[in-house]
Parts: C-alpha cells; sequence; structure tokens
C-alpha cells in the first residue's frame, strides 16, 4: 500500500475530534464582519470628533440629532442636552420671526436645488446666551434613511476681528500716503509764507496796525507748521536723529514738563523698570509723544485719577504678531501710559488713530495727536496698542525696538578712569544679606570703614555704640519697619549734619518723601561703579541731606 | 470492534423535521434563519414533479426574494457547482435552499462552500478541507435513501478526471432538514430501488465501519431492518405513503449512521465508477455490495451476522463460511426483487477498465473506514467479481 495513505490517520480525522472547522454555522463570519463594521463606525466617530470645527446634524424641521466633540465645546453644551434645543437656539433670528421664517425657506430652497450652502451668521450658546461669528457649510444628506442637512460650522470671531484689525492698519497706511505728500508741498508753502512775512515785518515797520495784522498772519502759518510737523510724524516723514536712549532716562527728563501738563489734581505715577534694554529713537520724539498722550490722558479724567508711566522690556513672539498685524517679533522696550480715566468704547478705540478723528469738542482737539504717536513709533520700527475700558481707563502701550549696542558706550569709557574711593565712616543699611555683604565689601575695598547693618533696628543700635563719627548713611529705602527716610531723620537726630544715600528698587517718587532737598538716591540695580562714584558724589557735596 | 465504546466519539446532526408536509416549512425557516435573498438549487425533474415551484412559492410569501437554480444532472459536476456559485454571488444571495435528491443537495453544499470560501470546488476535496462554513442552508430531500440532507458529505463529479471526489466536513450539515416522505412518490420504481439500496449501504457500511459508535450502531441497525422490510413493498406500490414513510426513515436513520462512522469500499469503488459512467449512484452500490460484503466478512464476521439478522435472515447452526454465502445471497435476492438486474458488465464496465476503477477508488477517503483496508490489487479484484 502507498504509504502517502495512512487510512489510519484519515479514519482519526473523519471521527473528527480534532477537526479544525469548529464551526458549522455561518455566524462566526457574520460576527466578524459585524465587529469590523463596528470598528469602522468608531474609527468614523473619532474621526468626526477629531474635526476641530462643529459639526451639526439635522432634520429638514431644525430637529438636530447628531453634533461632534467641537459643537459642544463650541457651543458649551453636553452630549446629554444638545439635543434639548432646536437649531434655532444656536443660530437665533436675527430679525423678525417672519423675516426668519422667509430667509430659511430661501436657504432651504437653495439648499434643495444645488445640494449644498455657504453661509455667515450670529450663533448662540444657548446656556448663556453669548453670540459669536460663525461660518458654515451647509450640505444635503441622507442619514439613517431621512434627508438632512449637515452643517460643518467654524467660529470665525478671531477672524473678523484680525480682518477689522488688519483694515484698520491698511487704512493708516494709506492715510500716511496720503497725508505725507500734502503735508511735503504744504510744508514748503508755509515757509515761503513765514519768509515773505518777515520780509514784510521789515518795510512795515513803524505801521504798528499793519505789523499786528501781520503778527497774525505769521502766528496762524506757525500754528499752520506745528500741525504740519504733527502730519509728517504720522506720515513718518519726519526728519528725526535718532540714537540709542535710555527710555528711562529720557522719560524721567520729561517728568517735570509732565506734571505742568496735567495739573494738580492728578496724579503722575511713574515706575521705571530696572535693567531696561536700550532702544533707537529720536529723544525728542518721546517728548512729543509723552506730552500727546499726558494730555490725552488729563482729557478723559473727570476730577482727580492718576496716570501711570512705566517702562518694561518685552519679547513679542510670532503667536503675538498674529493678533497685531502692526507687530514684528523681536525684543522691545515698552514704555506704558495709563489713566484712570473714562475710557473709550470699541468704535472709537477702532479709529483713535486716524488723523483728524478727535472726540474733543471743536477747536480743542486736532485731531493729529495720536496720529502722531502712531507714526512716531511706526518710523522708529515699533508699534503702538490700545486697551482701553470704559469707565475704567485706558493704556497705551508703545513698543520701541531694543537696540543691542556691542560697541563701548561711555559707561564702559568712564570705567576705565580710576574709581574713587576714601577714608571716611560710612553706615551701610541693607535687609537683603547678600546685597549686604557685597556693598559692604565694595566699599571697604575703595578705603571705606563700613558699619554694616541688616536693618533698621541693628543700624541704631550700631550709631548708639559708635564713638567716632559717622560721615555717611548709605541706607536701602524700603525695609520692614521703618523706612530709609525715617531712619535718617533719626541718625540725623544723634548724628547732626551726616549725609544720607538712598538706595531703592523702586523709581524715586514711589515712595512718599519728605522734603530732603539734598538727598541722594541710586536706582538698584546698580553697578559697582555706580555705587562708588555716587558715594564719592555725596560725600564731597558741599550741601547737607537733610534739614 | 466492539469495545469501540470505550473510544470518544462525536455525533453529529442537523435539526431535522421529519413527516408529512415537514418541506411546507421551508419559508418559515428561512426567514427565521435570517434569509433576505435566497438561491433555490433543484434539478428539472424535481422541478417538473413540482417541488421546486411549491418551495419557490413558500419562499416569496415569506418576503424572500427567490434565485432558482436548476442546472444541475445527477452526479453533480464540478462546473455545475461553480456557476451555482455565481449565480449566488451576481443574485446577491444570502441563503440556499436545496430541493431534490443527493445531486441537488451535493451541488448546493459544493454552491456554499465556494460562496463563502472561494477557489474552485475541487479544493475542498477530501476530509475537514474547507475552514469558513457556508451560508445557511435548508436541504429538502427528494428521494429516500441519499441522505446528504443530515450528512457531512458532499459527493462532486471532478469532469476532468472523470471519478467523483468526496469533501466531508462538518461545515457539510445543513441548518435544517425538511424531510418529507410525501415527496418520494414522484419517484418511479427504478429510483426507489437504487435509492433504497443506497441507504441499505450506508447502514451497512456504517454499521461494519471502523469508525463506528454504539450511536451509529443503533442508527445503522434499525435503518437495515427498514430496508429489508419495507423497500420491496414500497418498489411494488409506489403510491402507498406508509412504506414511503418507512423508507425515508430508513434513509434518515442510516444517514445519520453514516454520517458519524463513515463508509466503506463499496461507496470508495462507487464513486470512481459513477464518475467514470456516469451511472446512479444507488445502482453502483447495488451492484457492488455483494462483492465487498464477502471480500470484509472475514475481518468481523460477528458484526455482519448481526446485519444479518436485521435482514431477517436466521444464521442458526450454520458455520462462518456457510453464514457469508447466505448474507450475500440475501442481499443479492433483495437488490433482484426490487428489480437491480445483472451487473457492471451489463453497464459497459469492460475488463480493462478494471485498473483504471481501482486506481480511482483507492484514493476515496471512503476506504479508510472499511474494516478491511484495501490494497489497489485487492479493489481490482472486486471490480473483476462485479462484472
Amino acid at each position: 500500500m502507498n504509504a502517502s495513505r495512512d487510512w489510519n490517520q484519515m479514519r482519526e480525522r473523519i471521527i473528527g475530534l480534532g477537526e479544525e472547522s469548529s464551526r458549522k454555522s455561518f455566524y462566526p463570519e457574520l460576527r466578524q464582519q459585524l465587529t469590523q463594521l463596528e470598528q469602522a463606525r468608531e474609527n468614523l466617530r473619532t474621526l468626526f470628533n477629531a474635526i476641530p470645527d462643529a459639526i451639526f446634524i439635522t432634520d429638514l424641521d431644525g430637529k438636530v440629532l447628531e453634533v461632534n466633540d467641537a459643537m459642544l465645546a463650541m457651543f458649551g453644551v453636553t452630549r446629554e442636552d444638545f439635543r434639548n434645543y432646536a437649531s434655532d437656539y444656536y443660530a437665533p433670528p436675527e430679525d423678525g420671526a417672519e423675516a426668519h421664517a422667509e430667509r430659511l425657506k430661501t436657504h432651504k430652497d437653495k439648499l434643495r436645488k444645488e445640494g449644498h450652502l455657504l453661509l455667515q451668521w450670529k450663533a448662540r450658546r444657548p446656556h448663556d446666551g453669548g453670540t459669536f461669528e460663525v461660518e458654515g457649510a451647509l450640505r444635503m444628506a441622507r442619514w439613517y434613511d431621512q434627508e438632512v442637512v449637515i452643517a460643518v460650522v467654524r467660529d470665525i470671531t478671531e477672524r473678523k476681528r484680525l480682518e477689522t484689525m488688519l483694515n484698520q492698519s491698511q487704512k493708516l497706511e494709506a492715510l500716511g500716503q496720503l497725508a505725507g505728500g500734502m503735508a511735503h508741498d504744504t510744508n514748503n508753502m508755509l515757509g515761503v509764507i513765514i519768509g515773505y512775512a518777515d520780509l514784510l515785518e521789515e518795510r512795515l515797520a513803524g505801521d504798528v496796525q499793519a505789523l499786528e495784522d501781520l503778527a497774525q498772519v505769521r502766528k496762524a502759518a506757525l500754528r499752520s507748521s506745528e500741525l504740519i510737523r504733527q502730519l509728517l510724524a504720522f506720515a513718518r516723514k519726519q526728519v528725526i536723529q535718532p540714537r540709542t536712549v535710555d527710555l528711562n532716562e529720557l522719560v524721567e527728563g520729561t517728568q517735570k514738563l509732565l506734571r505742568r501738563l496735567i495739573g494738580e489734581r492728578i496724579s503722575l505715577v511713574w515706575k521705571p523698570t530696572a535693567a531696561l534694554w536700550s532702544t533707537w529713537v529720536d529723544p525728542s520724539q518721546i517728548d512729543q509723544i509723552l506730552a500727546n498722550l499726558a494730555v490725552n490722558a488729563r482729557d478723559s479724567i473727570e476730577g482727580s485719577g492718576t496716570i501711570t508711566l512705566e517702562t518694561m522690556n518685552a519679547a513679542v513672539d510670532e503667536t503675538y504678531c498674529l493678533a497685531n498685524p502692526d507687530a514684528a517679533p523681536g525684543d522691545y522696550v515698552v514704555l506704558s501710559v495709563s489713566d484712570t480715566g473714562q475710557g473709550m468704547s470699541p468704535v472709537i478705540q477702532a479709529r483713535i488713530f486716524e488723523p483728524f478723528f478727535t472726540t474733543k469738542e471743536a477747536g480743542r482737539g486736532t485731531g493729529l495727536g495720536l496720529a502722531m504717536v502712531y507714526g512716531v513709533l511706526r518710523q522708529n520700527g515699533g508699534f503702538v496698542t490700545v486697551y482701553s475700558v470704559p469707565g475704567v481707563g485706558t493704556s497705551f502701550r508703545l513698543y520701541f525696538p531694543r537696540r543691542r549696542t556691542a560697541e563701548a558706550g561711555p559707561e564702559s569709557q568712564a570705567d576705565m578712569a580710576p574709581l574713587p574711593g576714601g577714608r571716611e565712616t560710612l553706615l551701610l543699611v541693607e535687609d537683603e544679606e547678600a546685597l549686604l555683604d557685597l556693598e559692604r565689601s565694595v566699599l571697604e575695598a575703595a578705603g571705606y570703614r563700613v558699619i554694616a547693618a541688616a536693618n533698621p533696628r541693628q543700624a541704631q543700635a550700631e550709631v548708639q555704640a559708635e564713638l567716632q563719627a559717622i560721615d555717611l548713611l548709605v541706607t536701602d529705602l524700603v525695609m520692614p519697619d521703618m523706612n530709609g527716610w525715617e531712619l535718617h531723620r533719626w541718625v540725623a537726630g544723634t548724628r547732626p549734619g551726616i549725609k544720607s544715600l538712598f538706595m531703592s528698587g523702586y523709581p524715586a517718587g514711589t515712595i512718599p518723601s519728605p522734603d530732603l532737598p539734598g538727598a541722594e538716591f541710586l536706582q538698584k540695580p546698580f553697578s559697582r561703579a555706580d555705587l562708588l562714584r555716587k558715594v564719592r558724589k555725596v560725600l564731597d557735596a558741599g550741601t547737607k541731606a537733610g534739614a | 470492534m466492539e469495545g469501540i465504546v470505550t473510544e470518544l466519539r462525536k455525533f453529529l446532526a442537523p435539526e431535522f423535521v421529519f413527516g408529512a408536509d415537514a418541506r411546507r416549512l421551508v419559508g418559515r425557516y428561512a426567514r427565521k434563519l435570517g434569509a433576505h435573498r435566497v438561491l433555490l438549487a433543484s434539478d428539472p425533474g424535481v422541478a417538473a414533479a413540482g417541488w421546486t415551484g411549491e418551495a419557490a412559492d413558500l419562499l416569496e410569501a415569506e418576503g424572500l426574494a427567490v434565485t432558482p437554480f436548476l442546472e444541475i444532472a445527477p452526479n453533480p459536476r464540478d462546473h455545475q457547482v461553480m456557476a451555482g456559485a455565481e449565480r449566488y454571488r451576481e443574485s446577491g444571495s444570502d441563503f440556499i435552499v436545496a430541493v431534490g435528491g443527493g445531486s441537488a443537495m451535493d451541488c448546493a453544499k459544493g454552491i456554499g462552500i465556494v460562496a463563502t470560501n472561494g477557489g474552485h470546488i475541487l479544493d475542498y476535496e477530501g476530509v475537514d478541507r474547507v475552514p469558513v462554513p457556508m451560508p445557511p442552508l435548508i436541504c429538502i430531500p427528494t428521494t429516500g435513501g441519499t441522505s446528504a440532507d443530515v450528512s457531512q458529505f458532499a459527493i462532486i463529479n471532478n469532469t476532468s478526471e472523470h471519478v467523483k471526489i468526496a469533501i466531508i466536513s462538518k461545515t457539510m450539515v445543513p441548518d435544517v432538514a425538511l424531510i418529507d416522505p410525501g415527496t418520494l412518490v414522484t419517484m418511479d420504481p427504478y429510483l426507489t430501488a437504487c435509492t433504497g439500496m443506497d441507504a441499505l449501504v450506508h447502514a451497512i457500511e456504517a454499521f461494519v465501519s471502523n469508525a463506528h459508535s454504539p450511536i451509529t450502531d443503533m442508527h445503522a441497525l434499525e435503518a437495515i431492518r427498514l430496508v429489508a422490510t419495507h423497500l420491496e413493498a414500497s418498489v411494488a406500490h409506489p403510491g402507498d405513503y406508509e412504506l414511503r414513510s418507512q423508507i425515508m426513515l430508513a434513509s434518515l436513520q442510516a444517514g445519520l449512521a453514516f454520517s458519524n462512522a463513515s463508509l466503506g469500499c463499496v461507496h470508495a469503488m462507487a464513486h470512481s465508477l459513477g464518475g467514470y459512467k456516469d451511472l446512479p449512484h444507488g445502482e453502483c452500490n447495488a451492484l457492488l455490495l455483494p462483492h465487498v460484503l464477502d471480500y470484509n466478512f472475514p475481518v468481523a464476521p460477528e458484526r455482519f451476522l448481526r446485519i444479518g439478522a436485521a435482514l431477517g435472515g436466521d444464521f442458526r447452526g450454520l458455520g462462518e463460511q456457510e453464514s457469508r454465502a447466505r448474507l450475500i445471497r440475501m442481499v443479492i435476492d433483495l437488490r433482484a426483487a426490487c428489480g437491480i438486474q445483472g451487473g457492471l458488465g451489463d453497464r459497459g464496465v469492460r475488463g480493462d477498465d478494471v485498473g483504471r476503477l481501482a486506481a480511482k477508488a483507492i484514493e476515496d477517503p471512503c476506504n479508510a473506514t472499511n474494516p478491511r483496508p484495501p490494497s489497489l490489487e485487492d479493489l481490482k479484484a472486486i471490480y473483476s467479481e462485479a462484472l
């Protein structure tokens, strides 16, 4: 018998206890197909919910049958309650019920005819009633054996906002070109007028009436010239002489002018940030800007209020630029001017940088102030933003590009000169221990005898124990228990004639100060050279600190 | 062989409904099994008798779509199976109903396998070669003997090799068999005789199979008894419903037996013979049976005596050789009484066909359960005797 013909093995298989085909019914295959279908459905659901646009599936009467996760998030509803609202709740009628019904009918007809429809409307969150702008693609489809509309809805609030901003930015750009061209020619003509007025003035010497009239002509021409200057600034056509500047220093320098501008009833707070980066700008433009903003701030404050000037460093990234078409990524030195005035509505905010747009009564404003601010910032490669809440106040933030100074500045040249030292006795009071050690070693290395104290109480004890003369009090301004001014008054009481140097990280003026004409102030952080020069300067000054 | 009761055995049978008008349940069963579109496999003869049309009406009455497939000849051809599978596919069918004899039912089984497994029907030849179950299948037998309606077997004619191949798999068992003796009344006497003898051979081969079990023995002996008692009368009185029922029952019992115990050399040789000469399967079996009995008798004389007793013989006081002769005589007498005469030579088989027939037959899996493992020479000798 053929060896391959193993009857015993075949008999075993016929008896069938070990057979492979253990299933007789078609059912397992059916089950497998069902499982595959379920998986496919699960996959489609995952896809459905991964789409960031909201998807509605509604019947033709507006009943919502199914939505995706993005819809739940966008409309603030849950899987449990989204069906409780008809599509009218999500897209409320914007006008009368009749017009709404009419419009719906038009949409439906168009959908039936063309199969799809693109629309924009104002959507509503059913729970809080909040509305937002959306755009939706509608499509007819079949869903579980019924005719439905599938709407893919996208929130376009942000896009609309950006569009508006971009439009605004483009408008200002166009206006700037127009104004620039016009101002240039007009400025020349004004030059002619003023020049001939000067000539006439000489010829008319003696004719008082004529000279007076001519003075009016001159005055008007000069006034126009000032307007033109601002217009040129807006148009970024100002002739400028930028240089590397410390904005803190510039702003510091405008304080007097600003105080005079804003008057007594409004307080001015100046918060410079230490270690501010340098920027590149014409200092005279900073004066122009601050004067304009300060006047606007003043005018917006009824009664008393506060105007705060503040500087800071800021890094602007791509994300920020998306929301601000004028901005470019990079490092900026920011000067903010904030007031506690009446604020502005969004409608007004949208137009404030347009030339000749003003909310002030006729004759009080030219409408060129903010346009000029805008132009100056743009001319210097920066930009300006505004935040305003009606009834709360307004804050302008001016972004000047950071100037990186690789070359040695005047300061580093000064470093080359030997630093001044001395043999005097100094009382050093500093509550920051690390700083106290540093400052003491700097001063001792320069030859001074230093009595160090970590707080005012310790300082008082040292003063009482000290038998020799103390020449200078070097103290931190803000400390627990007792501030620098108070410590000075106490020390001066026991050691009349002592000189004082106050140090602080807070800007001068933020700490209520008594009238101390000779008091010297050192802004933290400071360098070794700053400290030694300042100490020497105070010691050498003829005037004594303190009354 | 009696010690077989200690071996593990399983018994597989479909749900079946036996009795008058069982066939009329087809619509309800198809619907309950989830049918939508039914391929109705049958043959022209059965259709002419009206059984196919009736089944179609019953299915349509349940709201099911029916696609008839009647291109099935006796000893169903492989290409007919493939055509049926194509009909199944193109009609989008999800269910098969077979109405007819062994040919229609085996063809329907083949269609089902190809429908779910793809490939060619001959790919599944042999034992346990069908990986995926077929679509739901209902069988309505219209002949008494084939038992394809309950069996794990399908026999398909390999037309290029002129041999019938056996596909044996649990997946071949239909979901439901609706066994209605009333369908037998349209069979002519000769067909009645052939199919009846087929049932007898099923029973005898299952009983002496080396894979038999107590449960298959019970069904086999009862089938032998029923055929011996009623076949001759049924052939003589084709319209007798009572006799038809007894033969249908015999066929069912034989089917349950051989489906689980398998068969032997009679079938292995009949498959080869039927494929070659396209003779009715029952007739082939009837002609070969006495010679295979003679060949097998020595290895299990006591079991053959129990067969003899079931056939109604009295073997008291006889020696083994006398008993063997008497048993063979009884079978030949029964065959003759039913009208099956002559030998293979009378059916056109010649002496030089024997080698070819044996060469095909020796490949048939039915040999595996024959009580005496045959050799090629053995099969040649038996064919020669049967001439």
